[in-house]
């Protein structure tokens, strides 16, 4: 897409296949970028604040739009934000797209099992059955409404997903502390507990 | 305590510096400085190819208890986190922290050492894989730090993360340290997570298996950044770096009843502030390849976006459940 013409100029930290390492060496306009460029909060301005939109993923998202990209649903570690937070927080337009359910356990929940991105940063939820927004985006809400899209609140997403799946019973997590997630500027967003 | 997203966070965590809650995504912003760096001048003459590893791990002056450092960019293909932490093992250091931008299948290994406390600390924004198990089991004895990938960068940056030794998977080095991502059998392309890492860390270490005469061309990471260029068979398979999984995933559409007004989502809201090439765009489990397809895609646009990739694809671990991400 990127020689078809589409894109005036591609940024990578790092490449993700072999085209794109070819490509890197080929074009001048796709340029390499440091982390910190990409998405350090205390830098001079990341690329990441030049975002218009984003293209999230999400493990689950809960009724306040956290999203755990960390833990699955038996709390063992199966990830993390990589950039997730990072791009939720600097792009305008914040969206995470997921199925209401996967493997027969709900995606959107009452409370998600780690929280990686808060759900401040994230615009929207869009999922097979409907999209729902952040109370704190009433114009945006509005337009998708206006533009004739399933607008639905959150907790119809989540009455939606249980009912496909049942009400999710976590797993009862161990005393110890065995990992620290922090947000993007260091402070505490949450921890994780052994598995018991 | 209970931050700013309601989670209850211990006043004290053992083995974790002091905690600070998450008060809001945009709080801590302004006024910040960055660590001084501490480095060894190259007197001239200085050879900076050393034979091997160990080589290189005495002349950094490794001890007990150091942090160092690696990056994802060879993904799971990687090689050269492995052979340091083997090496590292076989002179009997131990209390090791590893500073790893991401930890892949790949890197199961490891797992063997939190058990014999070579490596006690874990700092990445990324796991998959058997060390991920291994730490929700409890078998590391600090709590991993997981952070962003920015907020690894300021970590770094900050002196919050202090990195005694970086090694460098370096596809193309030449003899005085000038590396390259896009020469070599390894050749993996940009190198950016390595970059902060070179700039903030005491030593720096590139480890590659095209070492070539001076000066190599292009330049990715400068002499000036490099300590010690040691030549290894392989840093590691490039075809690790492809993210397999990702062909077979099925888009996610709405229900067809509205099939056709969700393709106004981004163009809608796009219209007014940032023209976002909206056509086909189907998110889903958020994916690159085939957002932008067919004629539509080629009319004039402008915007900047990104799209988030799935780590979680070298993973028989977790069983075929869909687990998406970003980068």
């Amino acid at each position: 897409m990127f020689e078809a013409g589409l894109f005036r100029g591609l940024f990578d930290v790092q490449c993700f296949d072999l085209k794109a390492v070819e490509s890197y060496r080929r074009n001048e306009a796709h340029q390499a970028m440091s982390a910190s460029m990409y998405a350090n909060p205390h830098n001079r301005g990341a690329v990441v604040n030049q975002l218009d939109a984003m293209i999230l993923g999400a493990a689950e998202v809960d009724l306040d739009f956290n999203v755990n990209v960390t833990t699955g649903t038996n709390g063992i570690i199966m990830g993390g934000s990589g950039g997730h937070a990072d791009c939720a927080a600097g792009a305008k337009l914040a969206l995470v797209t997921t199925r209401l359910s996967a493997g027969g356990y709900p995606k959107v929940v009452d409370k998600v099992s780690t929280v990686t991105t808060p759900g401040e940063t994230v615009d929207a939820l869009v999922t097979e059955e409907g999209v729902a927004v952040n109370p704190k985006c009433a114009e945006l809400r509005d337009r998708l409404r206006s533009a004739g899209l399933p607008v639905v609140m959150i907790e119809q997403l989540r009455e939606m997903a249980e009912r496909c799946t049942g009400k999710l019973e976590r797993r009862s997590s161990g005393k110890r502390v065995v990992a620290v997630v922090e947000y993007r500027d260091g402070t505490l967003i949450d921890i994780v507990r052994a598995v018991e | 305590m209970r931050n700013a997203v309601g989670r209850e966070i211990p006043e004290r965590i053992e083995g974790y510096r002091s905690v600070k809650p998450f008060t809001g995504a945009f709080d801590n912003l302004g006024i910040v400085t960055k660590a001084p760096v501490r480095l060894s001048s190259a007197m001239p003459g200085k050879a900076k190819v050393v034979p091997n590893i160990r080589a290189a791990l005495h002349a950094c002056e490794l001890k007990d208890g150091a942090i160092i450092s690696f990056h994802h960019h060879l993904r799971n293909g990687d090689y050269v986190l492995n052979m340091v932490l083997e090496e590292i093992a076989r002179m009997g250091l131990k209390d090791i922290k590893v500073a790893a931008s991401s930890l892949f299948p790949v890197h199961a290994p490891v797992v063997e050492y939190f058990g014999q406390e070579v490596v006690t600390g874990i700092h990445t924004a990324y796991i998959s894989g058997p060390v991920a198990d291994a730490i929700s089991r409890g078998a590391l004895k600090l709590p991993a730090i997981m952070h962003t990938h920015g907020g690894r960068a300021r970590a770094i940056e900050s002196g919050d993360l202090h990195i005694d030794v970086a090694f460098v998977a370096a596809p193309t080095a030449d003899v005085y340290g000038n590396i390259n991502g896009v020469e070599g059998k390894s050749a993996c392309g940009t190198l950016g997570y390595a970059a902060v890492d070179v700039m903030c860390a005491d030593w720096v270490v590139a480890v590659t298996d095209n070492l070539v005469r001076y000066p190599a061309c292009p330049i990715d990471i400068s002499q000036d950044y490099v300590d010690y260029v040691v030549k290894v068979d392989s840093i590691g398979d490039p075809q690790g770096i492809v993210c397999l999984g990702l062909r077979g995933r099925q888009p996610i559409r709405l229900a067809s009843r509205s099939r056709k007004p969700r393709r106004g989502l981004l163009r809608r809201r796009a219209s007014s502030q940032t023209n976002f090439p909206s056509r086909r765009v189907q998110g889903g489990i958020a994916r690159g390849r085939r957002v932008f397809e067919g004629d539509h895609a080629r009319a004039p646009h402008s915007g900047q976006f990104c799209i988030g990739w799935d780590h979680r694809l070298h993973r028989g671990h977790v069983r075929g459940r869909s687990f998406p991400g970003a980068f």
